[in-house]
């Protein structure tokens, strides 16, 4: 079985960098559990529908709020598309009202972690990052270094980023270099 | 000037040694640069921009004119620092700056001899106009000129320091840390509002700081920090300038993390750029004091009498022993007052002939001697004044009795105060004039987010400022939603007198004949004198931004802070009207300067722009790839051999292509998923051919227009399914492809089920080209490639290595050739499958020189000639265009412009010898004179391996009629001419027998 590289394989060193004394923040790379995108016309959610439903996923969701079910989450990019990771193959239930397109190798996540993550992605990407604006469970699509990106707060204090793997060296270096004042922690792909 | 043995807000037990001109001085930490300076009788700290008049410390703040310096040395050296606000720190170093060949002897100062040649309008009336060829005489004396005048010396080297930009929120923003300020982040704080506090200097407490240490002050100040402190919604920033006012409430600041230390910490950075949005705000920036004009005002010695104060309670350094201070207002009191309790012989002489006795008993009692009625005529004195000239004034300030002088070592001036009213005025335009407090103020509007508090408004005692503070913040917590109770505004606590009651509004001293005696200056740091403003009106430059032009008033580094409002009285007076007719200039960001590296932050190096590499990029670098930048790709340029350089490697690897096979990573090319039941209507309409009969596992070369007719772009489509198709583009122009298509999408094609989803990084893509190419990937995968089984534009589903590839049939080389599109993660590793594979079939990799090279042989366009000036028949591919349907350009490419017979066209250039075209280079008629744009242009060159020539392609005037023609190269830029034969743009191949073999 072939594995998967993950687009900064190259560069990912594990250990501790930056500022000296604890670190504020620990980045890391995973690769996401497959993407498919979903995507409707006029009718979109009731042709989405079956598929929603295999999943345990009610309805299409709103422009914040990620949503999870088990292993699988949703974010709704857009008013007539979907991102689904861990849904697995969804192309059975493609039809005329509703395209189905794997994306899973589009995207690499950038973890994000520690008690200062707040902070550096405030250094990152112009979106309010405090917890009354950007709370667990919440996503934003924003400009990082003017790729566009997919941030997903997993917790109080982790974020997910998905970033388009072509452009995850460049802005996985430009994360670190930011996080250096932290004092960072990079830890092993998963 | 001494220090006194105690008080003051510095550390007596952490002394610092710092050098100014490579001579020691005494520091204590919590000093800046400025009062060490003081400490250590310092007086002569710079010269003045164009006279190179000797300058000494003026103020105690951002606003200071004279006392700049080179600070560091090195990297880190750093020109035009304002000694007032920068902090000691050991091992300091300082040079005086704009002076030669010493700040003691400066040659420059010859200048000011010639001060009658270089008033306002110098530049104007000596390089426009007056002279033939002005423009030739200004270059020649540019240089002397920009040696002469300016400012500090900058540095060359890379900057070593990390910056950071940070993007920040909160309710309400409070921007300065006095007392107005205090009260209005304590108000919003209570109430549960988010508030930022920001302060400029390194410690809160703004107005108080001057105060003298231990006062009911200092305990006001406790008790309102301590209780701010304990409120978890309120953050503080010392150190940190708010500078510009932005649309949508959005301010940006700067936070001066590390320039209290000699270098930063390791991988701590020196500055951080805020970017702040903050719905409500509070201008609690406070007020500038004014200051007065009378001949020798600049000399080193005339301070502002605030500054005075500041210097000594905060400080413990008292400037001098005999001590005249010039007044129009009552703030002087307080400074007087403090003055003499500290031992000064204080002279205070104040152009009011009445002064409220309390105010006056503050000085006598004190031990000052007060001089009602008069004014201070002139500053006497080398490089420090040693005298003050004073006479009795009238009430327009001019001499009504004999001048007499007075020995003093200092001459503090106050002329009352100006509201720092920059970030209201940035946002919302000119301030107004209040002629109660004889300053502009911004315009009350109880809606604006942006609401000035305490003497930024020119509020006019101690219960205003607190009052106005803490109702500001109450409103603003409100407005953004808090609901707390704010409780009631903190008590007040006794301090010195405000400037506006009994304000004199004169700020100028002159003889009994209405002259000013000797050079009295306006705007200290960029040399206007009172006389070049009366010289700029009696020409006719009377508006304030004709003035500030002309003049040059207000440009340098201060921006005018002191300077503004004195020039305006005088413009006022002259023309014989209001100050709130004359207006101001408009202010705008920064409010002080501030450094490019904070703007900056980590957008420079490799991070200056983000770059994309492909999933095959780590092996093209650990194998040696000379990688270039295309774009905003990183991609494989050529792989050398040995010693090889570009020319030899990249002809050896398309000579290998044609001879056997190599493989390119294509990776870059854009990718387009365009799904929907309207998929193929879609392709009709944006492509120039037809795909209506497109066949799933089909795929079709098209060409797109913009909506003008102008070629947009070309790649192929390939089906995959009912309604699924992907579309590629050139490398540059995917995302304008992928625009495009979304922008017709969503407005004049709704009634299209279509969507366009980018997939360039889903899949990695190679290119597998030559004779043997076959055979290689019928050794790694399963599928049939026979020429019956996969010809030419078609495309395959299969495996390699166990990870499914799609491959399609098409070449952009004139090869053989396939194109191998791969999940992306898997990208690396089939081409290592291939490149294992390789050496039976005699594979190598090759570049983008190389790839370019085949293409040009072959004469296939690229972006090169897709230029955004060429339409289908310039290129030669008028025979896709579709006659049975309309299509994206398909009306305006038939304008007359685009349809002119004499366009420049597709040719082929074959070269003969060495060297070859350049790109860009001008293509004209083999005789007659080779000027102006000439008939066309080369686009493409390459020594072509398969010709064994050099060769390139351009377009040129009737190119069609022109065959076998020959024609000059010209490029003007390396003055190289060559002579080219016209040709068929397709060199190699032309009947495609190889690639659809």
């Amino acid at each position: 079985m072939v594995e998967p590289r993950s687009p900064i394989a190259g560069i990912l060193e594990p250990g501790v960098f930056g500022a000296a004394g604890t670190s504020g923040v620990a980045l890391g790379n995973r690769r996401l559990n497959g993407l498919c995108q979903i995507a409707g016309w006029d009718g979109f959610a009731a042709a989405a529908d079956p598929a929603l439903r295999g999943l345990g996923l009610d309805g299409l969701g709103d422009f914040r709020n990620a949503r999870s079910v088990e292993a699988v989450t949703a974010w709704r990019i857009a008013p007539d598309k979907l991102w689904l990771e861990g849904a697995g193959d969804l192309g059975a239930h493609a039809s005329e009202a509703l395209m189905v397109l794997d994306l899973g190798h589009t995207r690499t996540v950038l973890t994000l972690a520690g008690p200062d993550a707040r902070d550096l992605l405030s250094a990152l990407i112009s979106v309010d990052t405090r917890a009354s604006a950007l709370p667990p469970g919440e996503f934003v699509q924003c400009g990082l270094h003017h790729v566009g990106v997919l941030i997903h707060c997993t917790g109080p204090q982790t974020f997910d980023i998905l970033v388009p793997g072509s452009w995850a060296e460049s802005l996985w270096d430009l994360i670190l270099q930011a996080a250096l004042p932290f004092g960072v922690t990079v830890t092993e792909a998963e | 000037m001494t220090r006194l043995t105690t008080g003051g807000r510095i550390d007596r037990t952490r002394p610092i040694e710092i050098r100014f001109d490579g001579e020691a001085l005494s520091a204590f930490q919590g000093d800046t640069l400025a009062s060490a300076m003081l400490a250590g009788d310092v007086s002569l700290v710079g010269r003045s921009f164009k006279y190179h008049r000797p300058r000494g410390v003026f103020s105690a703040g951002v606003e200071e004119p004279g006392a700049m310096v080179h600070l560091r040395s090195g990297d880190r050296h750093e020109p035009n620092v304002r000694a007032t606000v920068t902090e000691v720190f050991e091992g300091l170093e300082a040079t005086s700056q704009n002076a030669w060949p010493s700040l003691r002897y400066d040659v420059g100062a010859v200048n000011s001899l010639l001060s009658p040649l270089f008033s306002a309008g110098f530049y104007y009336k000596t390089f426009i106009g007056p002279i033939r060829h002005s423009t030739r005489f200004w270059m020649l004396c540019e240089t002397v000129i920009r040696k002469a005048a300016g400012m500090g010396r900058g540095s060359y080297h890379p900057d070593p320091d990390i910056y950071e930009k940070r993007h920040g929120a909160c309710d309400l923003l409070v921007v300065g840390g006095g007392v107005a300020g205090l009260c209005a982040a304590l108000a919003a704080g209570r109430a549960g509002a988010d508030v930022m506090l920001v302060e400029q200097d390194t410690e809160i407490g703004g107005a108080i700081l001057s105060d003298p240490v231990g006062g009911e002050s200092d305990l006001w100040l406790a008790e309102v920090i301590a209780e701010l402190e304990a409120l978890a919604n309120v953050r503080i920033l010392t150190r940190t300038t708010a500078l510009g006012a932005y649309d949508s409430e959005t301010f940006a600041l700067v936070e001066r993390v590390s320039d209290h230390v000699a270098v930063p910490e390791a991988h701590h950075l020196r500055q951080r750029y805020w970017q702040i949005h903050a719905p409500r705000s509070v201008m609690a920036t406070g007020a500038l004091e004014r200051p007065l004009v009378f001949g020798g005002n600049d000399k080193p010695g005339v301070m502002l009498a605030g500054a005075l104060r500041c210097y000594l309670n905060r400080y413990a350094v008292r400037a001098g022993a005999q001590i005249v201070i010039a007044t129009n207002n009552d703030s002087a009191y307080a400074t007087a007052a403090d003055l003499a309790g500290a031992g000064a012989q204080v002279m205070l002489v104040d152009m009011r002939a009445k002064v409220a006795p309390e105010i006056a008993n503050l000085a006598i009692g004190a031990g000052a001697e007060l001089r009602p009625g008069h004014g201070v005529l002139q500053a006497t004195g080398g490089r420090r004044v040693t005298a003050a000239v004073i006479c009795p004034v009238d009430a327009q300030g001019r001499a009504t009795g004999i001048p007499t002088a007075l020995p003093a070592d200092i001459i503090a001036v106050s002329g009352g105060w100006a509201p720092v009213v920059h970030l209201w005025s940035q946002r919302y335009g000119k301030p107004v004039h209040n002629p109660a407090s004889g300053a502009f103020v911004a315009a009350p509007d109880p809606d604006c987010p942006l609401q000035a508090a305490g003497t930024a408004d020119a509020a006019a005692s101690l219960t205003e400022v607190i009052d106005q503070g803490f109702a500001a913040g109450v409103d603003g917590a409100a407005a953004t939603g808090a609901t707390g109770m704010p409780g009631s505004a903190p008590a007040g606590f006794v301090t010195g007198p405000f400037w506006q009651r009994d304000l004199s509004p004169n700020w100028v001293t002159r003889t009994a004949q209405g002259k000013v005696k000797g050079k009295a200056f306006v705007d200290f740091q960029h040399d206007v004198k009172l006389s070049d403003i009366d010289q700029a009106h009696l020409e006719g430059y009377v508006s304030v931004e004709h003035l500030k032009r002309y003049t040059t008033l207000g440009m340098a580094t201060d921006q005018g802070k002191l300077a503004n409002i004195n020039a305006l009285s005088r413009m006022g007076e002259l023309r014989g009207a209001e100050m709130a007719e004359v207006g101001t200039t408009t202010f705008r960001p920064p409010y002080t300067p501030v450094t490019i590296g904070a703007l900056v932050g980590h957008g420079h190096g490799s991070h200056f722009r983000p770059t994309r590499r492909s999933p095959i990029h780590g092996w093209h670098v650990a194998n040696g790839a000379r990688m270039t930048e295309a774009g905003i790709w990183m991609r494989p340029w050529y792989y050398p051999e040995a010693a090889e350089d570009l020319r030899a490697a990249y002809i050896r690897e398309a000579a290998h292509v044609r001879a056997h096979v190599g493989m390119v990573d294509v990776s870059t090319l854009g990718k387009i998923a365009v799904q929907g039941p309207d998929a193929a209507e879609f392709l009709n309409r944006i492509y120039v051919n037809g795909w209506k009969t497109l066949a799933v596992g089909r795929l079709r070369y098209g060409v797109m227009l913009r909506e003008d007719g102008i070629v947009l772009d070309d790649g192929a489509t390939a089906r995959l399914g009912e309604h699924d198709y992907v579309m590629t583009t050139t490398t540059a122009n995917a995302a304008k492809v992928l625009a495009f298509a979304e922008e017709l999408l969503q407005t004049a094609w709704r009634d299209l089920r279509v969507h366009v989803t980018s997939v360039t990084d889903q899949w990695a893509a190679i290119a597998v080209a030559g004779p043997r190419a076959r055979a290689l990937l019928s050794a790694v995968s399963d599928a049939d490639l026979s020429a019956q089984a996969l010809p030419n534009n078609h495309l395959v589903e299969t495996r390699i290595a166990d990870v499914p590839v799609r491959i399609h049939r098409m070449s952009y080389s004139g090869e053989l050739a396939y194109e191998l599109y791969i999940p992306a993660e898997f990208g690396a590793h089939v081409w290592e499958v291939l490149i294992a594979a390789g050496p039976a079939h005699d594979l190598r990799p090759y570049g983008t020189e190389a790839m370019g090279a085949l293409r040009i042989e072959k004469g296939h366009v690229a972006g090169a000639e897709l230029d955004g000036r060429t339409t289908l028949k310039d290129l030669g591919l008028e025979g896709f265009a579709s006659s049975r349907k309309p299509f994206v350009g398909s009306v305006l490419r038939q304008r007359p412009v685009l349809q002119d017979p004499t366009r420049p066209v597709l040719v082929g250039l074959e070269i003969g010898g060495e060297p070859g075209a350049k790109p860009g280079a001008l293509l004209f008629a083999a005789t007659g004179e080779a000027r102006g744009p000439g008939e066309g242009w080369v686009s493409s060159t390459t020594y072509a391996p398969a010709l064994g020539k050099n060769i390139a392609m351009g377009l040129l005037k009737n190119g069609a009629d022109r065959m076998g023609e020959t024609i000059r190269i010209v490029d003007f830029l390396s003055d190289q001419t060559l002579h080219a034969k016209v040709v068929s743009p397709h060199f190699f191949d032309p009947d495609g027998v190889r690639q659809n073999g």
